[in-house]
């Protein structure tokens, strides 16, 4: 073995008990070598200075002082409020539902209005469609980003709450959306609505 | 009967914030120690360390229970420090206090060897840069395997071999320079 070899082997040690194989030939170059010797020494100090480096304490009264900085309420279960919740979380529904379907009353009679100038021609379908879509997703899009106006409207506590209603409020829109399509094509494509 | 930190972290997200202190008790060691010899001011690793804990406590609901909660304060103590040095813009810092340790219930000679023993490892722990310090640290102080450091510092492992390698061949360096030193001192002050 080379002094370059047995250097390696000498790091290698650090990480824990060597190799049988290892261990033979390194141990008959250290007894043949004067200057690994002296370096496998100065490995064995830094490996038991390291082993014995002590644990430091934080001056007295840490704990404390971190149970003061921290919010004890952050976790704290808000069981009747959840309750409460639900309960709003069915007249939001009610309200919003009753609503779209007004406002869907209202996009159908624009329709008609419409009809009247591309009756019948694909023309007005494809706008009709494009119309309706854009009205009634229109809304939902709309109301997406108006999280404080609904927080200052509910003051609710939990994010959740807020994402279980847009996604209720966005499939009673497109559950609206498909009966608006349907009648139409029941209607036979010829116009009428409703 | 002990609660494992699982239970206590389950405790603490069910409503009750006292497991918090348990798991502050167990860890302000290693974490204060992170932060001690990464900023090596003890006022600002007192502060960091609060931090980490705090930080802890409002990221519980993330701690992964696959994971041991050691390496995961442990991570948050690495992050909080890294950053802070990184703030300070400083590579290397000065000695200008040094780590101080209790050594009561020893013999005053053996009390002053260790402790000389123990200052001059700090200081070559001090010396080094604060990316291979912290390698140092995990491995050998908090006894985290390689994987462990890689997924605390999100470096690959490789990296983590190859920054121990240089380290422990800077400590033993600086070791070596310290002990010159202090032999050279010694003989001027015998020569006066
Ligand atoms: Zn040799």
């Amino acid at each position: 073995m080379d002094c370059r070899t047995s250097s390696e082997i000498m790091i290698k040690q650090m990480d824990g008990p060597l190799a049988e194989a290892d261990m033979q030939g390194w141990q008959q170059h250290l007894s043949a070598c004067t200057k690994c010797r002296k370096e496998a020494a100065e490995w064995q100090q830094l490996s038991v200075m390291l082993a014995r480096l002590p644990d430091l304490d934080p001056s007295p009264g840490f704990e404390r002082r971190v149970m003061a900085a921290i919010d004890p309420m952050r976790y704290a279960v808000r069981q009747p409020q959840h309750a409460m919740n639900l309960g709003m979380l069915f007249i939001w529904i009610g309200i919003v539902g009753g609503a779209s379907l007004l406002v869907v009353e209202a996009a159908a009679r624009m329709q008609q209005w419409m009809m009247t100038w591309f009756q019948g021609t694909a023309l007005y379908r494809l706008l009709a469609f494009v119309y309706e879509f854009v009205v009634i997703r229109g809304i939902f899009y709309f109301l997406m980003p108006q999280k404080g106006l609904w927080d200052w409207l509910t003051r609710w506590e939990t994010v959740d709450s807020w994402w279980v209603t847009m996604g209720t409020l966005n499939l009673v829109m497109v559950l609206v959306l498909i009966k608006v399509i349907l009648d139409r094509i029941l209607a036979g494509g010829r116009g009428e609505v409703r | 009967m002990q609660l494992t930190d699982a239970q206590l972290v389950t405790k603490i997200l069910r409503g009750d914030p006292t497991g918090f202190q348990e798991l502050v008790s167990r860890y302000q060691k290693p974490v204060f120690g992170i932060c001690y010899r990464m900023m090596r001011q003890r006022e600002e690793a007192e502060d960091l360390s609060q931090e980490v804990f705090i930080k802890a406590y409002r990221y519980l609901g993330q701690y992964n229970h696959e994971h041991k909660f050691s390496s995961w304060i442990l991570k948050i103590a690495t992050n909080t420090c890294i950053d802070a040095i990184r703030k300070k813009r400083v590579d290397t810092l000065p000695l200008d206090e040094e780590i101080k340790t209790n050594q009561e219930d020893v013999s005053a000679e053996r009390a002053f060897l260790q402790e000389e023993a123990h200052r001059e490892i700090e200081a070559a722990i001090g010396s080094l840069p604060p990316d291979y310090r912290i390698v140092v640290l995990l491995y050998h102080h908090q006894g985290q395997s390689y994987q462990q450091i890689a997924d605390q510092l999100e470096i690959p492992m490789s990296m983590v071999k190859n920054r121990l390698f240089r380290a422990r061949k800077m400590l033993k360096e600086s070791l070596k320079k310290l002990k010159e030193e202090t032999l050279w001192t010694a003989e001027q002050v015998q020569k006066s």
